[in-house]
């Protein structure tokens, strides 16, 4: 199946975040908008951490994003989230991305972190670099796109843990980190369930 | 390159965000991958993972040799566990109690000798359940005390390596 099967949801092209995203997922937040990009308003060496909170999406799910500065800034999409427990302490699943320190696949039970295979490495990972994330059934499919090229599979792990619907979301390790179009849903298109409507600007 | 199964314990990993912790097997990746190789692992009972290697002798060798990683005497799933020595079956079975599974449990799925099974039976029961884990903030520690998880099963991390 091609990837990805949907579309960006947020541009970050506007002042200031807004209601679509609830921080605190890791016990982390300051996710910020800054010059029209995601990014990590709490400060030098530190995470930040928010879910899109519109709809749960899935089973199947995935998500993307697009890579700015930093390239060497550590970056996780996150799928399958359950909060039920407290946003401090998901279940779900997370993939982390960088270019100068391995990449890590993560299984999230209460907020404990359990590495899932071998660390990893992306090739050609640089700014404008897009990374994407499928889960389909018990299989955690990492993909990334250089700039300029086409969508491919970095690698793959397996979990059965986690099977339901559930958020997406965005971490950014450090207050350089710039992000933008974030992406994701339902693999194929059609969300799971749409707790409220999207707020729309009427111009 | 050969197969070999191996018990390896998950260590905590401090230097993260969150609470965290891999498979011991991760230490090996960079040896395992020079080889050409691969493994893939589950999560059981007793923050172990039951792990699939394939690698060169001489790496699943050196794994073998850490003093936390248990190698199974036989490499294949159907492989019978008769040619096992009494100390290589009971060594098995004090592996799989120390893993948290009941010595009552243990005797009721394999009654009698151990040799009368293969690796499958003993790997398919280790890979009964695994507890959820937890934070224990006062004590900076992974509690894995809670509610009992399926693992994924050891036909499925058969099929990831081969």
């Amino acid at each position: 199946m091609a990837f990805p099967t949907t579309s960006i949801l947020d541009d970050f092209n506007r002042a200031s975040l807004g209601t679509n995203w609830t921080q605190g997922l890791l016990g982390d937040s300051d996710l910020a908008i800054d010059s029209s990009t995601a990014a990590d308003g709490s400060g030098s060496g530190l995470w930040c951490a928010a879910r899109w909170n519109v709809a749960t999406y899935g089973a199947d799910t995935e998500a993307f994003a697009t890579i700015l500065e930093s390239v060497s800034a550590t970056r996780a999409l996150l799928g399958r989230l359950d909060v039920s427990g407290g946003e401090s302490a998901p279940d779900g699943y997370s993939v982390e991305f960088n270019n100068t320190a391995f990449c890590k696949a993560w299984r999230l039970d209460n907020g404990v972190a359990t590495k899932l295979g071998s660390d990893f490495t992306v090739s050609g990972y640089g700014v404008d670099s897009q990374i994407g994330i499928e889960i389909v059934g018990t299989t955690i499919t990492v993909y990334h796109k250089a700039s300029g090229g086409s969508w491919s599979v970095v690698t793959t792990r397996t979990d059965s843990t986690y099977s339901a619907a559930g958020y997406i979301g965005l971490e950014l390790y450090d207050n350089v980190t710039r992000t933008d179009d974030f992406g994701g849903g339902t693999v194929g298109g059609a969300p799971t369930l749409l707790p409220r409507l999207a707020l729309l600007g009427v111009g | 390159m050969a197969i070999a199964w191996f018990l390896a314990p998950y260590d905590r990993i401090l230097a993260e965000r969150f609470p965290a912790r891999e498979c011991r097997m991760n230490v090996y990746t960079a040896l395992i991958a020079a080889d050409g190789g691969a493994w893939a692992e589950t999560e059981v009972l007793g923050n172990h993972a039951v792990v699939k290697v394939r690698a060169s002798a001489e790496t699943l060798a050196t794994i073998a040799a850490d003093p936390d990683i248990t190698r199974l005497p036989v490499a294949l799933l159907d492989d019978p566990l008769s040619s096992l020595s009494p100390a290589q079956k009971t060594a098995i079975r004090n592996k799989v109690q120390a893993l948290g599974y009941t010595l009552a449990e243990i005797n009721a799925r394999f009654p009698g000798d151990l040799g009368d099974y293969t690796l499958r039976d003993v790997l398919r029961f280790v890979a009964t359940r695994r507890r959820k884990p937890r934070y224990e903030a006062g004590t900076d520690s992974i509690v894995l005390d809670g509610v009992a998880v399926t693992p994924e099963s050891v036909e499925s991390v058969d099929g990831r390596v081969q």
